[in-house]
């Protein structure tokens, strides 16, 4: 009887396995395509934007940038000139101190003439006590806010700073980020280009600037990164920006939007209750509740992304931050997409119940804990000796190849679009990169995707049992006690 | 990571898919009854396999001297069994039936059937008939063992559905991103050759442009003949569409920066050269950014006789050709009234207002263009439109309009109403204001409570100060305060003395506080 029971297991598993190996197939067949059809329309449309009438015409919306910064004393003074140095008309600059314990505020203080002053808050979001607000005396720092608050993490600072807000559209940037002079122009596009359906966000690409030049704010000269881990990045972004956010874009199921550089309504984030300070991904968890928040309503609405290299970031080229990097990833993706099971194959929902959720599901979330299910299946048909040695190593090759040929032409994508990394040695060592990376590389991240799942049912980072069991609506999340988060 | 994470999960997957398991349990030996019977009497004794001879009243057969246990008359080959049971036939003549047992378990027919496929294909038993078999028997047993070729079809991964669909589906995948990065990489050498053809044409081409208008009026160009035109630009490379768009780009780019005469020789050099004719054909392409290039192209050259084509364009479905179309009317048209735009049904986004509302304001010290009829469109976009043009381009004349329209529109735009009002400063219109101070709109209220702080009188203060009694949430609050503030002093004073609650006292601090006066 057990051993009839295992033996069936073994044969659905592998029915499984061989659908969802399909399924991934058919998927990438896909997002290459509308990627590409993505791509070519935003070229096309491009050629007849004149973007310099947006920094001063009268109509233009107004950009509120907040920056929040924990313990960025050595940077900040620099990070803030290059923020107010941005080529726009109508714009402020909010930078969040959450509770640093370095000297980034007195920095502040001191570089931009800061002054205390008697602002009155109001806390449309909930959100950690605030310290005080300061405004420069020095004309020239006008634009410039500086809240001093209490540490509560990235997204409770956020929200103090969409209180602070004045403006119609929220910049949601990390402090540490290089923007380029244009990317609020190119980034508040979308929203003026809308008519029939209401542009609630819109994404932007994260350019990595780990080994490149840097001068007034822009990067102006590209190389790939000197380690392995820092080329991969550069293959993996391109294939996530390039390819899989474009793709989503073209069908409007984009369900994340970095929180490193991401624009927003900000009507409608206070509405739904702005971040979620208890999870840890709550730049794809704001997304998802302003889309259902949209869907519930039946309000036709779009989250648009723009592909232009406008914002870059140094991403970690050591093992132990970019691990801790990937289990925050991981759990904010579980946290995410638990707290919003309501969704799932929900036709309600739309293209994001249907498909995106879905996907988010299986080939995100449930990649590593499948993988590794993989693995265990793998050695368990070597122990009975079903396994073929001919099969695995004809299908180990086909998808080693197939890997490659993916990461190569997200490479050839990023060439073709914006050609960044001309000299040919630096395409000698991303191709390397690519042929390395299943083997080197990418078990570590899967590895790293298993502790954040484990992390996650650990409950590290995650939140009380009170709403384990999801939002009923998108907006539910306002109705959940500050103090009852905190414990 | 989300691409990542696909790829190398199929990569695994796929080492795990137990393909050779699928493959062998389909696989059927001895498929009919005479074959497998032929194939016991051969083989003799087979392992589990046992007989029994049971006659119609269920009663099994024993005897020691046949070779069966004697107690349970089961018997061990198949030849001794039917041999026993023809003998026993000729004796008693009751009819008895041999009975299948697999590991001394009664089995049908059918299922002692497979069992024994089952060994043959693992090997667990060797078929007699091939070791005893002679020379002289080739003939015989090809006859009796079905036909197999020798290698299996030739090519295995096709002998099953299940891995046909595998091979086809990674063969197709495969094939669909070799082809894309094959396409790109053409992709890529066409645009390289593209890039330097086009400095090489821009270098062929500048010379001679700054040649051509430099010694030439404009008659002369207007009555060039065609063999000086081709000594300039020869008709061989015209026939090159590559060389038309950088010769057309070329012409649209020194148009932009040339003044006075020299706009006026480049539309007759870009006429000479039919380049015009090129401009409207694209009017008619299925491409919507070859129609907007061509609409570009006519509003930059000035190309008149286009209108009516164009015209035609300001409603289309595509956002970027009736945008384009619409400013190339406004930019053209000799007398633009607007009723094009105020007929438009696709509402106006803020983008297609920001490029109107450049143009408007460059063609309304020159022309008259009648904006009041925008105040009638159907499209509420487009009447907003309207109203902000009368806020951005100080057209006072046009308030007496606004303030007919004022109580008939809906609030959104009553609030852009207020906000002209306000922006332009008449003090005329506080009635309408005191009366938005009303609304239970609370966007049309604080609307009316900034424009009442800029234009409003003691009425609008007395108006403000009740509002405030009813404690209005702290955003409206903010405004209502800043505005009475403005408008009455004293009255303002008093509302501080009388109330002194936490939030009020918070809003008289920020108010007073000078660093915060813009905020």
């Amino acid at each position: 009887m057990y051993s009839f029971l295992f033996y069936l297991i073994m044969e659905i598993s592998g029915i499984i396995f061989l659908f969802l190996s399909f399924s991934v197939i058919v998927i990438y067949l896909f997002i290459m395509t509308l990627s590409a059809l993505e791509m070519r329309d935003h070229r096309r449309k491009d050629r007849f934007a004149d973007y310099q009438d947006i920094i001063t015409s009268p109509i233009a919306p107004g950009v509120s940038i907040l920056a929040p910064a924990y313990n960025e004393g050595e940077s900040i003074v620099q990070n803030v000139k290059s923020l107010l140095s941005l080529h726009y008309g109508k714009f402020e600059v909010i930078v969040i101190n959450d509770g640093s314990k370095d000297e980034t505020l007195a920095k502040l203080i001191e570089a931009f003439e800061l002054e205390l002053t008697d602002f009155a808050y109001c806390e449309e979001i909930p959100a950690q006590r605030v310290r005080g607000i300061y405004k420069s005396k020095n004309r020239s720092y006008n634009r410039l806010v500086v809240i001093d608050k209490e540490n509560g993490g990235k997204a409770d600072a956020l929200n103090t700073g969409i209180n602070v807000s004045s403006k119609e559209l929220l910049a949601c940037i990390d402090v540490d980020c290089i923007l380029s002079h244009e990317s609020i122009t190119r980034m508040v596009r979308p929203f003026m280009e809308e008519t029939n359906r209401q542009v609630i966000a819109v994404g932007g690409v994260i350019g990595i600037a780990n080994n490149c030049d840097v001068q007034d704010g822009t990067v102006t000269k590209y190389r790939v990164p000197t380690t392995l881990l820092g080329r991969f990045q550069v293959i993996e972004y391109c294939r996530a920006f390039l390819m899989g956010r474009m793709a989503w874009t073209r069908i409007n199921g984009l369900m994340l939007i970095s929180g490193a550089f991401g624009f927003f309504k900000r009507d409608l984030v206070v509405e739904v209750g702005g971040y979620f300070p208890k999870t840890v991904g709550e730049d794809m968890e704001l997304v998802v509740r302003m889309r259902r928040h949209m869907e519930e309503r039946n309000i036709p609405h779009k989250v648009s992304f723009v592909p232009d290299p406008l914002c870059w970031t140094e991403v970690p080229e050591s093992e132990e931050v970019l691990s801790r990097q990937r289990n925050r990833w991981i759990r904010g993706t579980i946290e995410t997409l638990q707290l919003h099971h309501v969704i799932r194959l929900n036709p309600n929902y739309g293209i994001m119940g249907m498909l995106s959720y879905p996907y988010w599901n299986i080939f995100e979330k449930m990649a590593p804990v499948l993988e590794l299910l993989g693995v265990i299946y793998t050695i368990t048909l070597i122990i009975l000796g079903d396994f073929s040695a001919f099969y695995f190593v004809a299908l180990f090759v086909v998808l080693y190849l197939l890997s490659i040929l993916v990461s190569s032409f997200s490479i050839l994508y990023e060439q073709i679009s914006y050609n960044n990394y001309k000299d040919k040695k630096d395409l000698n060592k991303l191709i390397l990169t690519a042929f390395l990376e299943p083997m080197m590389v990418h078990p570590k991240i899967v590895f790293w995707g298993l502790k954040g799942h484990w992390d996650f049912i650990k409950g590290k980072g995650g939140w009380g049992q009170m709403i384990r069991t999801g939002f009923k609506k998108s907006e539910d999340k306002k109705s959940i006690e500050p103090n009852k988060l905190n414990s | 990571m989300l691409i990542k994470n696909a790829v190398t999960f199929v990569f695994l997957l796929f080492l795990m898919i137990k393909t050779d398991l699928v493959f062998g349990q389909e696989e059927q030996f001895l498929p009919d009854s005479t074959s497998f019977v032929d194939f016991l009497i051969s083989q003799e004794e087979i392992p589990g396999l046992q007989f029994r001879l049971i006659d119609n009243s269920g009663q099994f057969f024993s005897d020691s001297t046949s070779n069966s246990t004697s107690e349970t008359g089961l018997i061990a080959e198949f030849p001794t069994a039917l041999f026993l049971r023809d003998s026993l036939m000729r004796e008693d003549s009751v009819t008895r039936e041999i009975q299948f047992l697999v590991y001394e378990e009664e089995n049908s027919f059918t299922a002692v059937q497979e069992y024994v496929s089952n060994l043959l294909r693992n090997g667990d038993i060797e078929p007699k008939q091939l070791a005893n078999s002679t020379e002289k028997d080739f003939i015989s047993l090809a006859t009796r063992t079905r036909y197999s070729p020798f290698f299996s079809g030739t090519f295995s991964y096709l002998g099953d559905f299940k891995i046909f669909v595998v091979v086809l589906t990674i063969t197709l995948f495969v094939l669909f991103a070799l082809g894309m990065i094959i396409f790109m990489l053409i992709f890529k050498a066409r645009s390289n050759r593209k890039e330097k053809l086009l400095s090489v044409y821009d270098e062929q081409i500048i010379g001679h442009l700054s040649e051509i208008l430099f010694e030439n009026s404009q008659h002369e160009l207007e009555g060039m003949s065609d063999e000086e035109l081709y000594r300039n630009f020869p008709l061989k490379q015209l026939k090159k569409p590559l060389y038309i768009h950088v010769l057309v780009e070329r012409i649209l780019a020194l148009n932009k920066k040339m003044k006075g005469d020299f706009k006026l020789k480049l539309k007759a050099l870009y006429k000479r050269l039919a380049l015009d004719k090129i401009s409207i054909e694209k009017l008619s392409s299925s491409k919507w950014d070859t129609v907007v290039t061509g609409l570009v192209e006519i509003n930059e050259m000035d190309l008149t006789e286009a209108l009516l084509e164009v015209k035609k364009l300001v409603n289309s479905p595509n956002f970027y050709i009736r945008s384009q179309a619409v400013a190339t009317l406004l930019n053209l048209s000799e007398s633009v009234d607007l009723s094009f735009l105020r007929d438009q049904t696709f509402p106006l986004s803020r983008w297609q207002q920001m490029n109107y509302l450049r143009i408007i304001k460059y063609l309304n010290s020159s022309r008259r263009l009648n904006i009041n009829s925008l105040f009638s469109s159907h499209n509420q976009s487009i009447r907003l439109f309207g109203y902000k043009l009368v806020r951005i381009l100080g057209l006072v004349d046009l308030l007496a309009e606004l303030e007919e329209k004022f109580e008939s529109s809906p609030d959104l735009e009553k609030i852009e109403i207020i906000k002209t009002f306000e922006y332009l400063g008449i003090p005329s219109e506080i009635e309408l204001i005191n009366s938005s101070l009303k609304s239970d709109n609370m966007e049309l209220i604080s609307a009316a409570a900034r424009a009442a702080g800029a234009i409003g009188d003691h009425s609008s203060a007395l108006l403000i100060y009740e509002i405030l009694a009813t404690s209005p949430g702290f955003k409206l609050k903010l405004v209502l305060m800043q505005s009475l503030q403005q408008l009455h002093r004293e009255l303002y004073e008093t509302f501080i003395r009388e109330n002194s609650t936490s939030d009020i006292q918070r809003i008289n601090e920020h108010l007073l506080d000078p660093l915060l006066k813009d905020v």
